[in-house]
């Protein structure tokens, strides 16, 4: 049986119905534009040169939980974990009772390293948090290039921090699945270099579009169009395309470590990693690890996560899987929640 | 100096006047003629590939035209296969273009003045990157301009090549997604839902181009010439900009490599150092301004009261003056205003530490 079953009136309907839905799509995609980013009140604490660190206000906290420090990864700005109501991890957690805070990496200047993120700022940061709640040592939650930064950290500085989430963080950078690492696996980084060197994030986007092409530059545009009459749904579509496309310039030097150290080198399964001349080794932790990774994530494969837990065979290691991809864990509708309450639930343990 | 370099200058001059003779089977002419002839030709079909593509292009618009028109009565699902089949036709066209004579076999000659040129210039080596890399390259540049040009017309033509290799690629990917696709238009048994609508079709095509791209991407040929073809834009770009740059210096007007150590970033002692100056100005600034208030506000306090008199504009000026003086008091604290509310003074201060030790540890 052909599997084509096309009639030549309904044909002509649905082309009818696609030309209109094209022509309204300007006005509702205007009426839906909201630019506003990051809804959840905060604070100002601190800030150390271009970076800041803020406290998001919370009605509740337990004084006897350690803060969270949320650390994104530099491709990201620092709404990406407070997209909009209803749709934030920073909120789920505030609702939880966590105390929590958010590292703003800022604009980078050409010089910037990845001894400057992963423990100049980040120590800074940490620093001040631990001054401000009067706890020696905090909790880190970090995303993706986040969490490569807070394992870092945490064993460089492991008397600093009481517990360790890595979210949809890569660890094993060389899995058969890892697309974007093999793409990059024969990239010259002695050759990236930009204006004042660093990196529009424009080429980020670029890239991370080549691994799913045809999804992302046409069936996506194109179910929106199905999406026209729900204000909601126009909302986020934009507000997500907007923490798509919005992504900083990132230093090249930090940039080109990153990808010999870590796309290139697998350093942390070699344990090759050097942070500002000291040696980063994995199985030197012994602070407990939540893992939380996401089960279709095609930019961090589940298993590049999940290698973690061999390489940290001191630590009290525990994961957690989630359903969606990369981005869903985080905008997701009960992604949120899931991650959030899982977190919560975690760091509570005593 | 090159051993080669003779040898390449008489192989040059070889091609040169091969090629100013008159065109074989066109119009006789003298030399100069045939030059121009030459020229006009090349500019023309800007280095044999266009011709091809155009031609492409204008045979998938008119079959495109033929399709539609003929479409009426027809199968949809004959209609898709046959439009997927001529798509594969061609990307097998574009695919079975030589991409060197040497792919091409003998039996390929040359067509176009570029092609005539690098088979005197190269020995028939093309495309014309082989010539150049091989003979012209070797030519020493004797001065930092011409070796400049040498590098970039290089670094231009490995990009090229490294652009074309990848295309060629894509377009091999492209073709395994029509294949995929019309398998899966024709594929018969319980698994497959029938399409009925023009929406189904193209997410079935999606779903059969991501495939196609996954697997395309999965390979190591394709990851080496992606990383070829980032490399050579990257190198081009670093020798443009270093070409553009001396330009600039040519006219006196600085470049980025000028402006690079006044931008780029001061050791982090260096920065931390003048951060806590820019504090300590800050905060002094903030204490004299405390104290003009604090002072002003005296003098107006001590200042007596001028008698009521008739004359009562000059004493209203003279007394608008504390109020000013009010008001100025009031501005040591607009930064703090400025500051968060909840950043309390005890953190701004340790942040100001923060920053010390940074600085000490960096230096």
């Amino acid at each position: 049986m052909p599997r084509v079953r096309l009639k030549a009136g309904e044909v002509a309907r649905e082309l009818l119905a696609f030309e209109h839905r094209l022509a309204r799509a300007p006005l509702a995609l205007a009426g839906s534009f909201d630019p506003r980013t990051g809804t959840t009140p905060r604070e100002l604490v601190s800030r150390v040169e271009g970076t800041a660190l803020h406290r998001y206000t919370s009605v509740r906290r337990d004084p006897a939980l350690p803060p969270l420090l949320v650390v994104y990864a530099l491709v990201n700005r620092p709404y990406m974990a407070d997209l909009m109501p209803g749709r934030s991890l920073v909120a789920e957690m505030l609702e939880r009772g966590l105390d929590v805070y958010l590292i703003e990496w800022g604009e980078p200047d050409g010089g910037l390293t990845l001894s400057d993120y992963a423990e100049r700022y980040l120590d800074a940061h940490v620093d001040a948090v631990r001054r401000a709640s009067g706890h020696a040592a905090i909790n880190l939650l970090g995303i993706c290039q986040g969490g490569v930064f807070s394992l870092c950290y945490t064993v460089l500085h492991p008397e600093k921090v009481c517990r360790l989430v890595t979210t949809v963080t890569p660890v094993d950078f060389h899995t058969p699945r890892d697309a974007l690492s093999r793409l990059v696996r024969h990239v010259d980084p002695e050759l990236i270099d930009g204006a004042r060197g660093v990196i529009p994030g424009a080429v980020l986007n670029a890239l991370f579009l080549m691994l799913k092409p045809y999804r992302l530059t046409q069936l996506k545009y194109l179910d929106m169009l199905e999406h026209l009459d729900d204000a909601d749904a126009m909302r986020l579509f934009l507000k997500m395309e907007r923490w798509i496309f919005d992504s900083p310039p990132l230093a090249a030097p930090a940039l080109r470590e990153f990808l010999s150290t870590f796309y290139q080198g697998n350093g942390f399964v070699t344990g090759r990693v050097e942070i500002g001349g000291r040696a980063v080794n994995l199985r030197a932790l012994v602070t407990p690890i939540l893992n939380v990774y996401a089960k279709d994530d095609h930019l961090v494969p589940p298993e590049a996560s999940r290698a973690l837990g061999a390489l940290v065979p001191d630590a009290a290691y525990s994961e957690y899987e989630l359903p969606g991809g990369h981005i869903g864990m985080y905008v997701g509708k009960s992604s949120a929640v899931r991650v959030a309450e899982t977190v919560a639930n975690w760091l509570s343990r005593r | 100096m090159n051993p080669r370099w003779e040898e390449a200058q008489d192989a040059f001059l070889r091609a040169w006047s091969t090629i100013v003779q008159p065109v074989p089977g066109g119009t006789a002419g003298d030399n100069h003629a045939a030059g121009a002839d030459w020229l006009k030709a090349a500019w023309r079909e800007a280095g044999a590939g266009a011709p091809a593509f155009a031609d492409a292009y204008r045979r998938f618009g008119e079959w495109l035209g033929a399709g539609l028109a003929g479409s009426r009565g027809r199968d949809p699902g004959e209609l898709v296969a046959a439009m997927t089949e001529e798509l594969k036709k061609h990307i097998d066209a574009l695919l079975a273009r030589p991409a060197s004579v040497a792919d091409a076999g003998a039996a390929t000659a040359p067509s176009s003045p570029w092609e005539r040129f690098a088979e005197a210039f190269g020995g028939g080596r093309w495309p014309p990157e082989a010539v150049f890399a091989q003979t012209w390259f070797d030519v020493p540049g004797y001065s930092r301009l011409r070796r400049q040009w040498q590098d970039g017309a290089q670094a231009w033509l490995r990009q090229q090549a490294a652009a074309v290799a990848l295309q060629r690629r894509q377009l091999a990917g492209m073709k395994d997604a029509l294949d995929r696709f019309a398998a899966r238009l024709t594929a018969d048994g319980d698994d497959t839902a029938t399409i009925t609508s023009l929406r189904a079709l193209f997410e079935l095509w999606i779903e059969c181009a991501e495939e196609a791209h996954q697997a395309m991407i999965a390979g190591e040929d394709y990851d080496r010439d992606f990383g070829a073809f980032v490399n050579a834009g990257a190198a081009l770009r670093k020798i443009a900009g270093e070409a553009v740059a001396d330009f600039f210096a040519a006219l006196d007007v600085p470049a980025r490599r000028d402006a690079s150590p006044g931008t780029a970033r001061a050791p982090a002692g260096e920065a931390a150092e003048l951060e806590r100056r820019l504090q300590d100005t800050l905060r002094e600034m903030a204490a004299m301004r405390g104290a003009l208030a604090a002072a002003e506000a005296r003098a107006a306090a001590t200042r007596p009261r001028p008698k009521k008199s008739k004359k009562a504009a000059p004493v209203k000026k003279a007394a608008k003056k504390p109020a000013t003086a009010r008001k100025k008091a009031a501005r040591p604290q607009e930064p703090a205003r400025r500051e968060p509310a909840t950043a309390a003074r005890g953190e701004r201060v340790a942040d100001e530490f923060d920053i010390a030790a940074i600085g000490a540890r960096r230096s």
